[in-house]
């Protein structure tokens, strides 16, 4: 028995040491517990990232941009999701699912200056953040946001009958996946609330078993599908589908040229862009598809 | 000789929680995954394992023994039914009635938990009544039976989150949980088990 409290004594000891001499090099501006997690603002190395955990590492900051306010964007996701407006023809109304700290949304707003945004987080304290650190903001008319699950938001757009023209699938973060918005059956509420000829385009990732499970759940509603993945960008992708005939990549073109300029303000090359656009099928074709009865895309990381 | 009624209670602490955690699968499409959810899913299984108890302490009164234990298991599969057919249905109508996730959740959570989760608290207090040889152990008893069947609780909770749902479907697992019952149930009553002998010897005595 004393064997046993002195090794829960040794280990208790050993952990608070750890906790006291871990690496203080990211300063936290701002901490807050939110319903689903904890949200930290943090800044290092010139950016201002939102982070839901402590430990400094990259990957697990969720939106980031410069701290001299410059437009140019921070992660390659960002520039891959950028690659959306090259399918898009002045979207009119817009839907984000997964606000995060809204760097996509202010970029957009710029890009489609006409178009109405509309955003669903389902974690307040990351809208607010969003607000105070991001310049995300949703005044005027053209722009609300929804505090609420992404799957309940898309669920009653479909039985009021909204209808959108681009729509972003971005509530993802980097360690937890809500399997309730992986399913076939939620990717065909998506589509049901696209505009014919509209595009979605899903932020996700390019690693894991989950990797060939989604991407064959895409193709199953969708039919093809575009993915813009940088070749030595080992964990993001985006996918690009939409409920019509996806336009042939060389058409693509035209407006890649036109966008050149502006696209270089956010810092991204649109012809890298253009570049990683493909319909290469480069997944397992047999992986299962992801259902309402079968989702365990936390357990196929 | 114990050994069937512990097992029992092993297994209907596993079931419990695996329709528990199941829960959360079958109403996040409509109510989301938020907290709220789990919240509306932890207070009905409460709410009704509560009820449970208190009626199955109750029937523990008349005339206890195996066969009505095993029925207790029995209509827990088959309550359990309804729930594995209609749940996309009964989610979806509710969902149509009600803006609140919150509200919808609990009312859903009510609909499809309430009455197979009353069926399956039963079981604990029944169990003790089986097991119980006087009342200086009762204690210990009830002790032990409460130690296997949460045990069973954690392991079906495990098993499910862990494993099951990678294995299987949805409702592949839930008709498995009610197919599971139905044979413990028909087990339990085909296994007829004399009370323990203090106890009875204290029935003739009254």
């Amino acid at each position: 028995m004393n064997k046993l409290l002195h090794l829960f004594l040794a280990s208790t000891c050993v952990f608070i040491t750890a906790l006291i001499a871990a690496p203080a090099e990211a300063k936290i501006l701002e901490e807050e517990r939110s319903l689903y997690q904890n949200v930290y603002m943090v800044q290092e190395h010139g950016y201002i990232c939102m982070r839901f955990r402590k430990k400094s590492h990259n990957d697990l900051s969720q939106s980031c941009i410069f701290e001299d306010g410059s437009k140019q964007l921070v992660f390659d996701y960002y520039k891959l999701a950028m690659g959306a407006t090259f399918f898009l023809d002045e979207p009119k109304d817009i839907l984000v699912i997964g606000l995060g700290g809204g760097v996509l949304v202010n970029h957009y707003k710029e890009i489609y200056p006409e178009a109405n945004i509309t955003s669903v987080e389902i974690d307040e304290v990351v809208a607010d953040m969003a607000r105070k650190y991001f310049s995300y903001t949703d005044e005027g008319e053209q722009y609300k946001t929804h505090i609420r699950d992404g799957r309940v938001f898309v669920k009653r757009a479909q039985r009021k009958d909204q209808r959108y023209d681009f729509i972003l699938l971005d509530a993802f973060n980097s360690d937890y996946i809500p399997e309730h918005m992986m399913t076939k059956e939620y990717l065909e509420e998506v589509k049901s609330i696209l505009k014919p000829g509209g595009i979605i385009m899903a932020n996700t990732f390019s690693s894991s078993a989950l990797f060939h499970h989604e991407s064959e759940t895409y193709h199953e509603v969708f039919g093809e599908l575009y993915q813009i993945r940088f070749e030595d960008e080992k964990t993001n992708r985006v996918i690009v589908v939409s409920n019509e005939k996806l336009p042939e990549k060389r058409s693509l073109l035209k407006k890649v040229n036109q966008l050149k300029g502006i696209m270089m303000q956010y810092g991204v090359d649109s012809l890298r862009v253009f570049d990683a656009i493909n319909t290469e099928v480069n997944w397992d074709t047999s992986a299962k598809i992801l259902t309402d009865q079968y989702s365990p895309a936390n357990l196929l990381k | 000789m114990n050994t069937l009624v512990l097992l029992c209670a092993f297994i209907m602490g596993f079931s419990i929680m695996t329709v528990e955690l199941l829960g959360g699968k079958i109403l996040s499409p409509y109510f989301g995954g938020s907290v709220y959810v789990w919240g509306s899913i932890i207070t009905v299984f409460m709410l009704a394992l509560s009820i449970g108890y208190l009626v199955g302490g109750r029937l523990s009164l008349r005339e206890p023994n195996t066969r009505k234990y095993g029925t207790i298991f029995i209509i827990a599969s088959l309550t359990t039914l309804p729930l594995v057919i209609w749940h996309a249905e009964l989610s979806d109508w509710v969902f149509m009635h009600i803006e609140d996730p919150r509200y919808g959740s609990l009312v859903s959570s009510v609909i499809l938990f309430l009455i197979p989760t009353t069926i399956m608290g039963m079981v604990a207090p029944y169990s003790v009544r089986l097991l119980v040889a006087n009342t200086e152990s009762s204690g210990q008893t009830a002790g032990f039976l409460y130690f296997v069947s949460t045990l069973g609780s954690a392991l079906g909770t495990i098993m499910t989150s862990f494993y099951l749902v990678l294995w299987f479907e949805l409702d592949n697992i839930l008709y498995g949980v009610a197919a599971v019952l139905f044979v413990v149930g028909i087990v339990a009553i085909l296994f007829p088990k004399p009370l323990p002998k203090a106890e009875k010897a204290e029935l003739y005595n009254e």
